[in-house]
């Protein structure tokens, strides 16, 4: 029984991290489309930020089951991101706005580039685990 | 047969007076296309200030006289500044005659100078703003003299001489230099006449780079006034890779049936009908009269094609507050004198649309007889606010010539009928309000014109009162000028969409509560609308603003159902747009309406890291439907040339609009950094710009005496006019509470600030002292004869914006663009008093001053007197501000002190330095960066 919980434990984070990449994957795929006028502010914003909850639970999850676990190193690890979501949240910036977004658009590709990075590392560390 | 003009004519320019009056009327019969041109307006270019210093006059070749002889010329009709109008054939219209004198004149060009001059600028003379007469007329005009312009980078015979330092060639141009008429200022406006020609280069300046764009702008100058060229059913000539739309730049080849697109370099083809044979020098023989080859500004009738749908009609749809609140305060009044005093302008055309509501707890639609019928008014009542529908449609909006007398009526009764007294202004369903006026207009568009004068705070869109005077200036600022939920981003951006914009009257009385104007300006923000705040609104004093106010709302040019969109150079990136609008795509503006009294900031970026062509243009276009149903392109190009050094980048700074440029930034930046952090970031900038102006002055083997700066004359306002920025109450905290600004005061001010027009933006960067009393020294000043226009007159000198200017002798305006304020010397108060016609043994409210100065001048008053001089220079300054700029009366010592002293920008405050100071300051930074490399 040990090692099923041992495999779902595995899978589940395995999976998130990899549907944090799509995540991720997807919304730079959005901005780039902005820039070359594929789709308007509007629809990049609403679909960017129908990614924002599911992407800061996913990431929670994460950090949750890792620190359950005890593996204190992808904990430290994770927990800059989460930091940067409370920030962006008590902030109020951590849903794009579409009347703002072509001042805005460089920096959060580039956000989004280094959140890519992060899970790549992340996703990086549970598979060498 | 060609559906283009063929008529020839010639665009010259003239010093001014040499031709003015000396129009003759011509038989010459036109052309058979002739009409479809619209030719430039001749006379005397009046207050021709834009034109280079020392660029000189600039007459016309010879060559062309014959040709102007031989092909008549257009003259002069009586227009509408901005609507230019078609010519008929046939019709007898005057001709120019020039004057012989003037074609003999040799053209005086500036020799283009090996190397750039520098000056050594220090303690000893620190450089001010001209104060000479002409010169501040030019700068509350038009600002600085010093603008970019395509001529002063042409060699004298402009035929294909290459400038060795810029690398410019005349010979790129599609039209001779002697018919070329580059964009006026007030249209488009550029931060420096050169571009640098890498993105390192563009680092190292520092400053930003961009334009000031207002195609619609009115101006008195009849250069400026846009020819109309229809390309009657063939396509208007475009280039098929960028879109751009042919210009003066643009170089036809193959024998005339190529033409490369000046902005992404694309050969595209001649269309048959366009074709025509080019001249010994490579150029279009038929360019001079082509005015989209040889003017910066045309305007193109548009085809079929650049309509969604048939051309809206104007619609005006006005929602008032009816409360005790508005009633008592007298703006609901005010605000119905402007609509009366407007309907004679807006009937003109014959398809114009109104209708009226009004709104407190509940909103009010007044159904509109078709005649002044006495008997009943039906209203119809909507109280349940969270599901707002139409009563009857039919009725609500109506045709403005066929029920004109019917809503006249209404306008009359209107007091009586809004059932105001039951309620006092503490529930007001605004949101609702605004969502019935969604469901009025929505399938039309138009304009919403809306007069608030207390918090909503009813049905949706309620708003808390979340002002705290205490975060002036301060972090917390931050969130309360940020919009209080989305309610009125959303309910704007539906607003966008169906081509209405929201026109804010904000009028609170005195100790009514705050308005949230952070959370209600996203309403005109994001729909290019109108923001009119009239804090403390008091009746008596302020109705006459206000109707004026109104009234220029409604009667101005405007351009409804508008797309604007700027295109660079390819490499060049428009890397922010900051002004009023929606932007829809990465450069298309949506603004659903658009006049003259607004203007936009574009700012450049690099997208390579080379920049390899020869000139930078960089070109908006408007597409508009305009008051008459025409769909029409408003197109602005601007060339500059490309240079790769610094100080020839920086020696065609211009100060004023650069600063300009980071003052829209800076409103823009307000909204998600600190001040503190936009401070230094600006100051960081500037520093940087000097410091490599340094650099690059050193490596010239020039070093400066300690103590002293080297800079090319263009940069020598740059440290002021920061100080100004830095000191204004925008970014400084102490100046905020000086002036008495509370978060809605902060909250109007950004939002007039990043659609206000260049000519403001100067005034509130280094404010303008105008003296009003005493004028002995200056006969001429503000001397308006009989017949003279007011744009005519001549000013005084300025004062120093500092307090060497405060002199107890004197009366002078201080405008800092968007307030004026009357400043009373203590001894000079009286003499003043009496000069105006003041009765000094009565008692003498100085409040009364405003309107009288205001009042214009009767026939057979002596106008030579000071009184008479002061209100003229009063109302000169007036018209150039945004109308309804009401004027505060300060006198010497009294209550206004600390907000006078707040406007001296030269002056040291508790935390800022004075001049002197800021500039060493600025000196050890300079020199503490440079000795850091």
């Amino acid at each position: 029984a040990t090692v099923v919980l041992e495999v779902v434990y595995w899978m589940i984070l395995f999976l998130a991290t990899a549907g944090e990449l799509i995540c991720m994957v997807y919304s730079l795929i959005l901005f780039v489309d902005l820039t070359i006028d594929y789709i308007n502010p509007r629809e990049l914003c609403d679909r960017v930020n129908d990614l924002y909850w599911p992407e800061f639970f996913t990431h929670s999850l994460l950090t949750g089951m890792l620190l359950a676990r005890g593996f204190y190193l992808g904990f430290a690890f994770s927990l800059p991101l989460m930091l940067f979501h409370f920030r962006r949240m008590q902030q109020n910036r951590h849903l794009l706005d579409n009347t703002r977004i072509f001042s805005q658009v460089a920096t959060e590709r580039r956000n989004a580039m280094a959140k890519l990075g992060f899970y790549l590392g992340l996703f990086a560390y549970i598979i060498v685990w | 047969s060609a559906a283009v003009s063929t008529g020839a004519n010639a665009f010259t320019r003239h010093p001014p007076g040499m031709d003015g009056g000396q129009t003759h009327p011509s038989q010459e019969s036109m052309p058979g296309d002739w009409d479809r041109m619209q030719v430039p307006a001749t006379g005397a270019p009046q207050g021709y200030g834009w034109q280079p210093t020392g660029a000189g006059v600039q007459t016309t070749a010879p060559a062309l006289v014959q040709q102007m002889n031989a092909m008549s010329l257009q003259g002069q009709t009586p227009m509408n500044a901005n609507h230019p109008s078609t010519y008929t054939p046939g019709t007898v219209t005057p001709a120019r005659m020039v004057p012989p004198g003037v074609l003999t004149q040799p053209r005086t060009m500036p020799q283009a100078a090996p190397g750039t001059p520098l000056h050594a600028i220090g303690m000893a003379n620190l450089p001010r703003p001209p104060f000479s007469a002409q010169k501040l007329k030019i700068r509350i005009t038009s600002g600085d003299p010093k603008l970019p312009n395509l001529q002063e980078f042409l060699s004298l015979d402009g035929s294909s001489t290459e400038r060795d330092s810029g690398g410019f060639l005349v010979s790129e141009m599609a039209c001779p230099l002697e018919s070329y008429i580059p964009v006026s200022p007030r249209h488009m406006q550029m931060t420096s006449a050169a571009f640098p020609n890498s993105a390192a280069l563009f680092r190292k300046f520092g400053l930003p780079i961009g334009i000031s764009v207002n195609p619609m702008a009115t101006s008195t100058d009849p250069l400026d006034e846009v020819p109309l060229v229809s390309f009657g059913r063939s396509q208007i000539i475009r280039c098929q890779r960028c879109r751009g739309y042919i210009n003066f730049m643009c170089k036809f080849t193959d024998g005339g049936r190529a033409w490369r697109c000046a902005l992404c370099q694309f050969l595209n083809n001649v269309p048959e009908d366009y074709f025509y044979p080019l001249d010994q020098y490579g150029r279009r023989g038929d360019a001079h009269s082509r005015p989209e080859l040889c003017r910066g500004s045309v305007e193109f009738i548009a085809p079929q094609e650049y309509m969604i749908r048939a051309p809206m009609p104007p619609v005006y749809l006005f929602v008032l507050e009816a409360t005790t609140r508005s009633m008592q305060s007298g703006a609901f009044n005010a605000m119905l004198q402007g609509i009366k005093q407007s309907l004679g302008q807006l009937v003109e055309s014959d398809r114009t649309k109104v209708g009226l509501l009004t709104y407190n707890e509940a909103v009010h639609f007044y159904h509109i007889a078709s005649d002044s019928s006495p008997t009943d008014h039906k209203i119809s009542v909507l109280c349940d606010l969270d599901d707002v529908f139409l009563p009857s449609p039919d009725d609500t909006l109506v045709n403005l010539s066929e029920f004109r007398a019917g809503f006249e009526e209404l306008l009359e009764k209107i007091p009586d009928l809004c059932d105001a007294a039951n309620s006092n202004g503490d529930r007001l369903a605004f949101g609702a309000a605004m969502r019935a006026a969604y469901l009025l207009i929505g399938s039309y568009g138009g304009k919403v014109i809306t007069l608030c004068c207390s918090r909503p705070s009813v049905g949706p869109g309620a708003l808390k009162d979340r002002s705290d005077p205490s975060v002036i200036g301060t972090d917390r600022e931050r969130q309360a000028i940020a919009p209080d939920g989305t309610y009125y981003k959303d309910l704007a951006l539906e607003f966008s969409r169906k081509q209405m914009s929201v026109d804010l009257f904000l009028c609170p009385p005195p100790t009514s509560p705050p308005l949230d104007i952070a959370s209600l300006a996203t309403l005109p923000k994001l729909t290019c609308g109108d923001i009119v705040f009239m804090r403390d609104f008091v009746g008596p004093r302020d109705s006459k603003f206000l109707t004026e106010a109104v009234e220029n709302d409604l009667i101005r040019d405007t351009a409804f159902e508008a797309v604007m969109r700027v295109r660079a150079s390819k490499g060049i990136r428009c890397s922010s747009f900051l002004g009023r609008f929606y932007i829809r795509s990465t450069d298309l503006l949506a603004l659903p309406n658009f006049d003259s009294d607004k203007s936009f900031g574009v700012q450049f970026g690099f997208d390579e890291t080379v920049f390899t062509q020869k000139i930078f243009v960089v070109q908006s276009a408007l597409l508009y439907t305009s008051s008459e149903g025409e769909r029409r392109i408003r197109v602005n190009t601007l060339a500059v040339p490309v240079v790769n050094s610094l100080l020839e980048l920086a020696s065609n700074v211009d100060p004023w609009s650069t600063l300009s440029l980071m003052l829209r930034t800076a409103t823009d930046h307000l909204r998600d950094r600190k001040i503190e952090d936009i401070r230094k970031q600006l100051k960081s900038n500037v520093v940087s710009c000097l410091s490599s102006i340094r650099q690059s002055s050193q490596a010239q083997n020039s070093f400066p005496q300690p103590g002293t700066m080297l800079l090319p004359e263009s940069m020598f306002l740059v440290p002021l006019l920061f100080q100004g920025l830095l000191k204004s109450p925008l970014l400084s905290k102490e100046a905020s509470i000086a002036q008495g600004l509370r978060i809605d005061d902060k909250a109007a001010l950004i939002h007039l600030l990043d659609a206000a027009p260049s000519e403001v933006m100067c005034a509130y960067l280094y404010p303008n002292f105008i003296p009003l009393f005493p004028l002995d020294g200056y006969p001429e000043a503000g001397l308006l004869n009989e017949g003279m226009r007011l744009h005519d007159i001549q000013l005084p000198p300025g004062l120093p914006s500092a307090t060497s200017s405060m002199k107890q002798e004197l009366v002078f305006l201080i405008d800092t663009g968007l307030t004026m304020t009357l400043w009373l010397g203590r001894s000079a108060a009286e003499a003043f008093c009496v000069e105006l016609g003041l009765d000094l043994s009565q008692q003498v409210d100085l409040d009364v001053l405003p309107s009288i100065l205001l009042h214009p001048l009767q026939t057979g008053e002596d106008r030579t007197r000071n009184g008479a001089r002061a209100r003229v220079i009063t109302q000169f300054v007036a018209s150039q501000r945004p109308t309804g700029t009401r004027i505060t009366v300060a006198l010497q010592g009294g209550p206004l002190r600390q907000k006078v002293e707040s406007m001296l920008i030269e002056d040291k405050t508790a935390s800022n330095l004075a001049y002197k100071d800021f500039w060493s300051e600025l000196l050890r930074e300079i020199q503490s960066k440079s000795s850091d490399h």
